[in-house]
């Protein structure tokens, strides 16, 4: 038993989030999308986070992941599963070669690489609409049903169907995170945000484990576009442009870098107040903008830091009273 | 003669400014070799041509009978040479032993890029950080983050770092730098206990400790070697007494 509970117990959270969410949230739709932004917020944390890495490429492999899996289903007439391994290794791939490059340079040079290969992709897919559809998107992206006709028989409805293949999808992007934040290599990245320079003369090429880093960053938020395609139907252009990296850097910034679950958090915060705000006013961005300046200033380590000082104040308090009460008693 | 280290008039220059010129350095295997000279003498930009950390403009540096001149540094570390730097520069949010199990792992920096293991597999690292808390008596500090740490303590650390991989040589950039005097006696006692089963080379301010444990001395003089000997010829040595008048640290014990 304790060693189920010792296999298990890593995605025990996730587990939980995943069936609590769908309670909460107004629709499975946006639940899903939770789920989605928090695959890709958790792959960037492990190179924003772990790695010290802040890279704008993240919505290029969102929106890569999305392409990909796309075409291996309409095309390549792929089965699901397959068309979700075509999406992760291909986009793995691609984070390589970008990697190799942009990797080269440190810090702000670094940052502004990523920044340029964003840009490129986004006019190569934007210039090739026989393949991605161009300004309108990539539509027509079958239907879980006809993907996995088995479903048809089970008795849940689509849409809850689909949750749970994205669900298992964000479970098991966790517990691989989690594994890769506890590994040898693990240990050497949290090393390279520590203190780079030390890294090198203790006999690590530092370059192979951001390059490391960035290619399972890559591949991780390739699946989270995919899953996106999957939820919509659909993967509009806006998957790949700077937008989506924006927010994808918002969500692990809000949930705090360093964090896995903060990530989880931060994603949810994202895509349940756009929700809600995209409701109220047309303008809603700008809420979000004041809230994330408030945040960077006041809570620096974002959601999780937040959360992090209040137990520790609670614990506090509560240590007082009872001291309190032990001296007047 | 059996010398590990052989520096061939190496030469650095910055642009115009050339900070060392024709040094020589002849290290002999298992004996500890001072690295002196009065400050802006050019003994970390040395260093930093030894380690790698910096290329060299000219000249050749031999390590073990091989030139490793233009070896970059991950790779210096990989044929036994370890470096300790003047500035503490440790993972100052990261415990004792998971510095010095870094250390170790850097050894196989290749099955470090495992990223599906729990860290703990390596059980090679995890038994010579082991060894080195051990070693060096950091038992109470060992699952503390090192940032937390004093000074002196954080030194200790820093040359046990540079152990981690069994090295043959150990090149340490004052290693007392800073530290306060409850500190001293258990860096000297460790620098000694080194020589035992390693080549030092080390850059170092404090005259008692250098007179009293080196084999050999090296004396660097504006970027140049002015000369070279015993800790009594040293002592002994018009010259050096010259250049280091004027400065606080005089040539005594």
């Amino acid at each position: 038993m304790s060693r189920i509970m010792n296999f298990a117990s890593p995605v025990l959270f996730p587990l939980a989030f995943a069936i609590v969410l769908p309670f909460v949230v107004s629709s499975p739709t946006l639940a899903g999308s939770v789920l989605v932004y928090a695959v890709a917020a958790m792959a960037c944390n492990l190179l924003l986070g772990y790695g010290g890495l802040l890279s704008f490429c993240q919505g290029t492999f969102f929106g890569l992941g999305g392409y990909l899996f796309g075409l291996a289903l309409l095309r390549g007439h792929c089965g699901v599963l397959t068309a979700l391994v075509v999406a992760i290794v291909g986009c793995g791939l691609i984070a390589g070669l970008i990697g190799a490059v942009a990797i080269r340079r440190k810090g702000l040079y670094f940052v502004m690489l990523t920044l340029a290969f964003a840009q490129l992709f986004y006019f190569i897919a934007y210039s090739l609409p026989a393949l991605t559809g161009g300004d309108n998107g990539m539509e027509g992206l079958p239907r879980l049903p006809t993907l996995l006709p088995f479903l048809k028989g089970l008795p849940v409805a689509d849409s809850v169907a689909l949750y749970i293949l994205i669900a298992i999808a964000f479970i098991a992007a966790y517990g691989l995170l989690l594994r890769v934040i506890g590994s040898p290599f693990g240990s050497v990245l949290i090393a390279i945000r520590e203190n780079e320079h030390r890294v090198g003369p203790l006999g690590y090429n530092v370059r192979h484990y951001k390059t490391l880093a960035f290619v399972l960053s890559g591949a991780l938020t390739g699946l989270a576009g995919a899953i996106d395609g999957l939820l919509l139907g659909m993967v509009p252009l806006s998957n790949i442009d700077i937008g989506t990296s924006q927010n994808i850097l918002i969500a692990a910034i809000l949930g705090g870098a360093g964090s896995l679950s903060g990530s989880v958090f931060g994603a949810a915060a994202l895509v349940i107040a756009s929700d809600f705000l995209s409701d109220l006013w047309p303008r809603w961005q700008m809420v979000l903008g004041v809230l994330l300046v408030l945040l960077v200033i006041f809570a620096p380590d974002g959601l999780s830091g937040l959360w992090r000082r209040l137990v520790s104040r609670v614990r506090r308090q509560t240590y007082d009273r009872k001291d309190k009460q032990w001296t007047t008693f | 003669m059996d010398y590990i280290l052989d520096a061939q008039s190496v030469g650095v220059r910055f642009g115009n400014f050339v900070a060392n010129k024709n040094v020589d350095l002849r290290v002999k295997r298992n004996s500890i070799h001072a690295l002196i000279g009065p400050n802006g003498a050019g003994k970390t930009t040395f260093f930093n041509a030894l380690s790698g950390r910096i290329e060299t403009s000219s000249g050749r540096v031999m390590f073990d009978g091989c030139d490793v001149t233009r070896v970059p540094v991950h790779r210096r570390l990989h044929s036994g040479m370890a470096r300790c730097f003047q500035i503490t520069n440790l993972f100052p949010g990261l415990t004792t032993r998971e510095n010095l199990r870094l250390a170790a792992q850097g050894l196989r920096s290749v099955r470090a890029l495992d990223f599906f293991s729990k860290r703990e597999r390596d059980t090679q690292a995890s038994e010579m950080a082991e060894y080195l808390i051990e070693r060096l008596a950091l038992r109470a500090e060992a699952e503390r983050r090192v940032g937390e740490l004093s000074h002196g303590r954080q030194r200790i650390i820093e040359v046990a770092m540079s152990m981690a991989g069994r090295p043959k040589l150990l090149l340490l950039d004052e290693p007392t730098s800073g530290m306060g005097v409850d500190d001293l006696p258990v860096m000297r006692a460790l620098l000694k206990d080194l020589s035992r089963d390693h080549t030092v080379v080390y850059v170092e301010h404090n005259m008692h400790l250098v007179m009293s444990l080196s084999d050999r001395i090296t004396v660097l003089f504006e970027g140049q070697v002015l000369t070279e000997g015993t800790p009594d010829e040293i002592r002994r040595d018009e010259r050096v007494r010259r250049v280091y008048l004027g400065e606080r640290h005089h040539v005594a014990g």
